[in-house]
């Protein structure tokens, strides 16, 4: 089984609020702000490929990825812990806040590739949080699609898979092909990889496209967007903390328990 | 006695003895050299599996090294212990002489045993000296049987057996001579004081015509007892009376410390760190041999003081048992003979490395195998994978920081360097480190520094965000892959603007510029701002007002002392500044580490135990100071921890600071120094 | 006509008046009409409670929508939106809304909008407000393509208000899909004060170094009255169950009191606790970005503090 993990890389999400800037005329944060890095969930899901191909779920693993140039790095760490494949849909900053044209890129991708049986996505790219591309391409691939996903094992020709539901874990039977978002768990931490591998991974070949080799020129795209990002603003926060000045824990405890209730938050039972 | 050195004084060998006893005699020799010599070849196929390595280089350095171990220099830092190890090595050695002396005289017939010399050197001294074998005998039986210090807890039956032996074949030899003198009215009696009075007890005890009778028979268990101590040599510790003073020829002679061994990433087969006896180097394997089994690395260690599952002792006698069990095969060493758990708490101090009296290097071994986990096995704590990923992807090693490298020097007059052009006109180049970046406790460091430098109106300039990590926290965590990038980086950078002169105030920082970037370069000089300040107030650029006397103590931090050597410096600091300064009982190249080294500061190892860093934190509260000082980011953050976790009981609210922020706060701020 | 729809569990709950607080103003700025739907099995309960709060037309969309994920959910909705030509659904941005959401506009041919914060009518178009990187910034997006699926963010609206008035509830059948996607199992609904509606909640982080710190927290809880939420640090080493994670990617809560434990307060975290009263951060760092956000601050090894706490707490409880 052929198995398409979509990467993305976004702003590093540690940056602080107050280091936050947006630029105007891009509607982005401007260049150099902070670095980019595979978000999260996409590391989770990367994982989550990794170990299914270890288990013996899927064969081959192909890491797709639309970004800028410079995310080839996220690539690179994909086939240093044992993608088969990478592809890199090389997209010109600045970067698609569309979700409905990045999962059109990505279909035309996965279209051209081997066809897969299994596309893995993160819940959501930590930069625009919309959480839709994995859900639009499996709707547009009318696949069943199964979100927030942490676990995955075969059986008679299904996958079943764990997710977190609303009010815990839930268990599914889910029939292939099929698309399924990752969210985090214990057991999905990205693995380091060892240093023949990365050492590997940096001379492997990285297939590269662009929008019009797959037949999404401006014009296409455009016609493929769905929702238009009017403006973006950092908000202002006030802030001010009242610290409990108390070297003693008793102290600190007695001092936090009378200012609850001057501040009418906690009765303590009498 | 009148002729005092007569010359014609000396003593018959192989007196009274039956031929049949001599040829009893040289054929246990024969047979006691050819297991000895097999014993010897069996160690030797196992330092032949080794990687070559450079012992001939600095070969001056090497000599007086070994002649310090000789002249058991090491050794008599610890009283008791080295007092004893003096006694039973030097007698050793004068005994083993006059048996040489006796080989040469009757068996190659070179009539050396005769006057003077027979009577200073073969009687006197060699009794004098048997004696004090005698004495260290029984401080050692005293100390491993009475005493029982906790590191000398493996005991050996075949320790007590050799220490036996040792002890009779001195008992026999006075027993010979005592008879001797006695038979013979020896007229030389009196050279040989020990001997005398053992002539005198045995004369009570038996006649003459007894112990004349008696003697061969001692000579015989005399020498048969010195045979089984010869073919045991190799089998037992005790081969270190070789192999030790060779060891500390073949260990690094410095002058820097510590330095990893770089790896070369472009080789066909590329060597991942340690894991089999093939990756070790010979002199590696041959250092194995070398241990004594005292213990003294393991009583200095502060993972072990703290209860974690580390004994630096128990890593040299693991390996070289597993390697001398399984040859070549041995292993896997790195998370198998040794358990990544105790590879995983070592802190690099390199305590175990300054107090080993036969220069054994454990901490290359321990990096080198923690390199195997990390880049072979890809097996590390959790926090170092996580630390290793910040690495790669912001370039330093603070997980969730929320600063940049540059927040610190907000709304201070600093110069960024731009251009060599610039460089040249600089005194110094100041590298901030991550520390001072990303730690909002350590960026006060860089602030008070800064604010001296400006005092003493000293030209510097920083690279701002131009820094990398200098991927000690990567190297020191067997990440040996991160560090070569994140290193070649910096060399390309300090290169590109220019830089000779650096200036750091991070112990971790001075060792990589000054020592570890050769290997990419890299040479610069550098300076840990201890000797840079103590140069500014000797050169009178930094003026200090008086102010309200505070009692402190220096914790010598180990990459700052027992690395780089520098130990006065910021205690000049301190001496000129309102202080009383108190030492601890552990200081200088004692000093016990902070807890933060070997990328410790990353991460935590979850083994329960105690934190090193409070019982740091009560040392130095024990001496009543209140701020224990020190000089480097992390020692402060880890004695800052520790002094958290004080009770009242054990002393007044303890704070840590760098001796800088002490000076900043004693600037005289009316006038600063010379424009 | 603008669609409201739930699927809780015990008729109409907060999420729900949320959710059709917001579809009613939206409808009265656009003069549509509300409709609300409500699926699983308390449907018609809280599908009539909806008619008296303002929605002109209450549908109970009955049968197990859950078998199927999502699928059943979104057939129905679907269905329901083109029969009443829907210009936007709203609905709750919790883990079913998620899965809804984006594929329920696509069969639609619309636009999907996650986890909206608010919502205005600027030239007749629909501007909506959400976060975007984790918190730090907030974007206005508009559809190009109507109708408008959204995700709405819990605490973001305000709660629909009782104003008399019934709507016939009109039942239908979920239908039963493919069986492309089935339920197998699922664990039962934790016992006890659910995250977003308990009143004081305790939650702990990265700092607290292992599971069993956890069961402290349990415990302060259990003599607070309240519930027990984490950070996403917390939840990946395992020390507590996803359900219990609050933020962006977990449950948005708003307790009068919040003790953030062992938390950084990195923005993904803070996107689920604006709604708090007030936070009552316990960590070691003095600088870590949680005391910009909390009202009070110790600065404290939680081992050395809550112990304490929970001690001085049990004497004074009867
Ligand atoms: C798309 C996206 C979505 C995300 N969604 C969420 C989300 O929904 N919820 C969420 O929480 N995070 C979320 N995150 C992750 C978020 O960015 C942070 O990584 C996370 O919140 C950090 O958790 P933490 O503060 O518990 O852990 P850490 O960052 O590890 O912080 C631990 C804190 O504990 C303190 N501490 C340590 N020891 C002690 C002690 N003994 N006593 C007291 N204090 C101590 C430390 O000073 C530190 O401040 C998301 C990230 C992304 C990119
Ligand atoms: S370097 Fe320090 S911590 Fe490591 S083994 Fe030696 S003494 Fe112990
Ligand atoms: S390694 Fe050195 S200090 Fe440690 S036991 Fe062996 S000889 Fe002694």
């Amino acid at each position: 089984m052929h198995a398409v993990v979509l990467l993305k890389q976004i702003l590093d999400w540690e940056l602080p609020p107050r280091k936050f800037r947006i630029d105007q005329e891009t509607k982005r944060p401007p260049d150099g702000l902070a670095p980019a890095l595979l978000g999260p969930f996409e590391q989770n899901a990367l994982e989550l490929a990794i170990q299914l191909k270890e288990t013996g779920v899927v064969e081959r693993v192909t890491a797709l990825l639309a970004g800028p140039p410079g995310a080839a790095d996220a690539l690179r760490k994909a086939l240093a812990v044992r993608c088969d494949d990478a592809v890199h849909i090389v997209v010109e900053a600045p970067d698609l806040h569309d979700p409905s044209q990045t999962a059109e890129l990505l279909l035309a991708a996965i279209r051209r590739l081997e066809p897969p049986e299994l596309v893995l996505a993160g819940r959501q790219a930590g930069d625009w949080d919309h959480g839709q591309v994995g859900h639009l391409v499996a709707e547009r691939l009318r696949w069943p699609v199964l979100g927030l996903v942490w676990q995955v094992e075969r059986i008679d020709g299904r996958l079943l898979a764990w997710r977190s539901g609303v009010y815990g874990s839930e268990q599914f039977a889910v029939r292939l092909p099929a698309v399924m978002t990752v969210t985090s768990h214990s057991s999905l931490r990205l693995r380091m990889g060892n240093v023949m591998d990365l050492m590997a991974a940096n001379r492997k070949p990285i297939t590269t496209w662009t929008p019009e080799e797959l037949g999404l020129g401006p014009e296409e795209l455009a016609a493929a967007g769905r929702l238009e990002l009017a403006d973006v603003w950092v908000p202002e926060v006030e802030r001010h903390c009242e610290l409990i000045e108390a070297e003693d824990p008793a102290e600190a405890v007695a001092a936090l328990l009378d200012r609850l209730e001057e501040l009418k938050l906690l009765k303590r039972p009498a | 006695m009148n002729d005092v050195l007569a010359a014609e004084a000396t003593r018959e060998v192989q007196w009274e003895v039956t031929t049949a006893m001599v040829v009893v005699m040289y054929a246990s020799m024969g047979i006691a050299l050819l297991v000895f010599g097999y014993g010897i070849w069996r160690l030797f196929r196992v330092w032949r599996l080794g990687r070559r390595a450079a012992v001939w280089n600095r070969l001056g350095a090497r000599l007086r090294r070994m002649l310090a171990a000789i002249a058991q220099a090491t050794v008599l830092r610890r009283r008791l212990p080295g007092f004893m190890h003096a006694l039973i090595f030097y007698g050793w050695w004068v005994l083993l002489g006059a048996t040489c002396v006796v080989f040469i005289d009757h068996d190659l017939g070179l009539r050396i045993m005769q006057g003077a010399f027979y009577l200073v050197f073969q009687s006197l001294i060699v009794d004098l000296f048997g004696a004090l074998v005698l004495l260290g005998l029984g401080i050692a039986f005293y100390r491993r049987y009475v005493m029982r210090p906790q590191q000398l807890e493996h005991r050996e039956p075949a320790d007590a057996l050799l220490l036996g032996s040792i002890l009779l074949i001195v008992l026999t030899g006075f027993a010979l001579e005592g008879i001797r003198i006695a038979a013979t009215d020896d007229p030389w009696a009196n050279w040989s004081p020990i001997g005398a009075v053992t002539s005198l007890s045995l004369g009570r005890l038996a006649n003459d015509a007894a112990l004349t009778r008696a003697y061969p028979w001692f000579w015989l268990t005399h020498l048969l007892l010195w045979h089984v101590l010869l073919a045991a040599l190799p089998f037992t510790k005790f081969v270190h009376v070789f192999t030790s003073p060779l060891n500390v020829f073949f260990s690094d002679p410095g002058p820097a410390k510590g330095v990893v061994e770089p790896t070369d990433f472009t080789a066909e087969a590329v060597r991942l760190g340690i894991n089999a006896p093939a990756d070790m180097t010979w002199r590696q394997l041959f250092s194995l041999d070398a241990c004594t089994e005292c213990g003294r690395c393991e009583a200095v260690c502060p993972a072990h003081a703290a209860g974690k599952p580390l004994s630096p002792k128990r890593v040299i006698l693991d390996l070289r048992d597993g390697i001398r069990a399984a040859g070549a095969n041995a292993g896997p060493l790195a998370g198998g003979v040794i358990a990544p758990e105790a590879l995983w708490a070592c802190t690099t101090c390199r305590a175990c490395e300054e107090v080993c009296p036969v220069a054994i290097e454990h901490v290359p071994l321990i990096v080198g195998m923690r390199q195997n986990l990390a880049m072979e096995q890809a097996a590390v704590p959790t926090r170092v994978g996580e630390m290793v990923a910040n690495l790669e992807a912001r370039e330093h090693p603070f997980r969730g920081a929320s600063s940049g490298r540059t927040d610190w020097m907000e709304g201070l007059p600093v110069q960024e360097l731009d251009s060599i052009e610039e460089a040249g006109d600089l005194d110094v180049v100041y590298w901030i480190g991550c520390a001072a970046a990303f730690d909002e406790r350590a960026q006060q460091i860089a602030r008070a520094l800064v604010s001296v430098l400006l005092h003493a109106g000293v030209r510097f300039a920083v690279l701002a965000s131009k820094e990398r990590c200098t991927g000690d926290p990567a190297r020191r965590t067997g990440n040996e892959y991160h560090y070569d990038l994140l290193a070649r980086s910096n060399v390309e950078t300090l290169e590109g603007a220019g830089v000779t002169r650096i200036l750091t105030h991070c112990p971790h920082c001075l060792q990589q510029l000054r020592h570890e970037y050769r290997a990419f370069g890299g040479r610069y000089e550098v300076v840990h701002h201890s000797e840079f300040v103590s140069s500014l107030i000797e050169q009178g650029r930094v003026r200090l007002a008086p102010g309200a006397r505070e009692r402190v103590t220096f914790h010598d931090p180990c990459y700052l002392g027992r690395y780089n050597d520098v130990f006065e410096a910021p205690r000049r600091i301190l001496d000129v500044l309102p202080t009383e300064r108190v030492e601890m009982p552990r200081s200088r190249s004692e000093s016990f580490c902070c807890g933060a080294g070997g990328g410790h500061a990353f991460y935590e190892d979850d083994d329960g135990g105690e934190k090193i860093s409070g019982i740091r934190a009560r040392e130095a509260a024990a001496t009543g100071a209140t701020t224990v000082v020190t000089g480097c980011p992390f020692c402060l953050t880890m004695l800052e921890s520790g002094a958290r976790t004080l009770t009242a009981e054990q002393g007044p609210p303890l704070r840590a600071r760098d001796f800088v922020e002490l000076v900043a706060d004693a600037l005289d701020s009316k006038g600063s120094g010379p424009a | 006509m603008i669609i409201a729809a739930t699927w809780e569990s015990g008729g109409l709950g907060q999420a729900g008046r949320e959710v059709l607080g917001a579809a009613v103003r939206l409808g009265a700025a656009l003069g549509d009409d509300v409709a609300f739907a409500a699926l699983g099995m308390a449907a018609v309960d809280a599908a009539a409670e909806a008619g008296g709060c303002g929605a002109a037309r209450a549908f109970a969309l009955e049968g197990d929508y859950a078998a199927s994920g999502a699928e059943g959910a979104i057939a129905s909705l679907a269905e329901l939106a083109r029969e009443l030509e829907a210009r936007a659904v709203l609905l709750a941005a919790d883990e079913q809304g998620g899965e809804i959401g984006p594929r329920l506009a696509e069969r639609l041919s619309g636009t999907a909008v996650t986890h909206a914060t608010s919502v205005e009518v600027a030239d007749g178009r629909l501007l909506w407000t959400r976060p975007v990187f984790g918190g730090k910034a907030f974007a206005a997006v508009t559809a190009h393509v109507e109708p408008v699926v959204a995700t709405l963010r819990r605490g973001a609206f305000s709660s629909a208000e009782a104003m008399g008035g019934a709507a016939a509830v009109e039942t239908r059948q979920v239908p039963v899909t493919d069986g492309a996607v089935e339920l197998i199992g699922s664990e039962e609904p934790q016992s006890g004060v659910a995250l977003e509606d308990a009143a004081v909640i305790v939650a702990g982080g990265g700092g607290l170094g292992s599971g069993e710190a956890f069961a402290e927290l349990e415990e302060l809880a259990g003599l607070l009255g309240g519930a027990v939420g984490a950070s996403l640090v917390a939840v990946d080493s395992g020390w507590a169950a996803p359900e219990r994670q609050v933020g962006l990617t977990g449950k948005v809560v708003s307790p009068d009191l919040y003790f953030a434990i062992g938390i950084s307060g990195a923005s993904q975290h803070l996107a689920g606790i604006g709604g708090a009263k007030a936070v009552v951060a316990v960590n070691t760092d003095p600088d870590a970005p949680i005391f910009n956000t909390a009202k009070l601050g110790v600065v404290m090894d939680w081992k050395k503090f809550v112990p304490v706490l929970i001690e001085e707490l049990r004497r004074a409880a009867p």
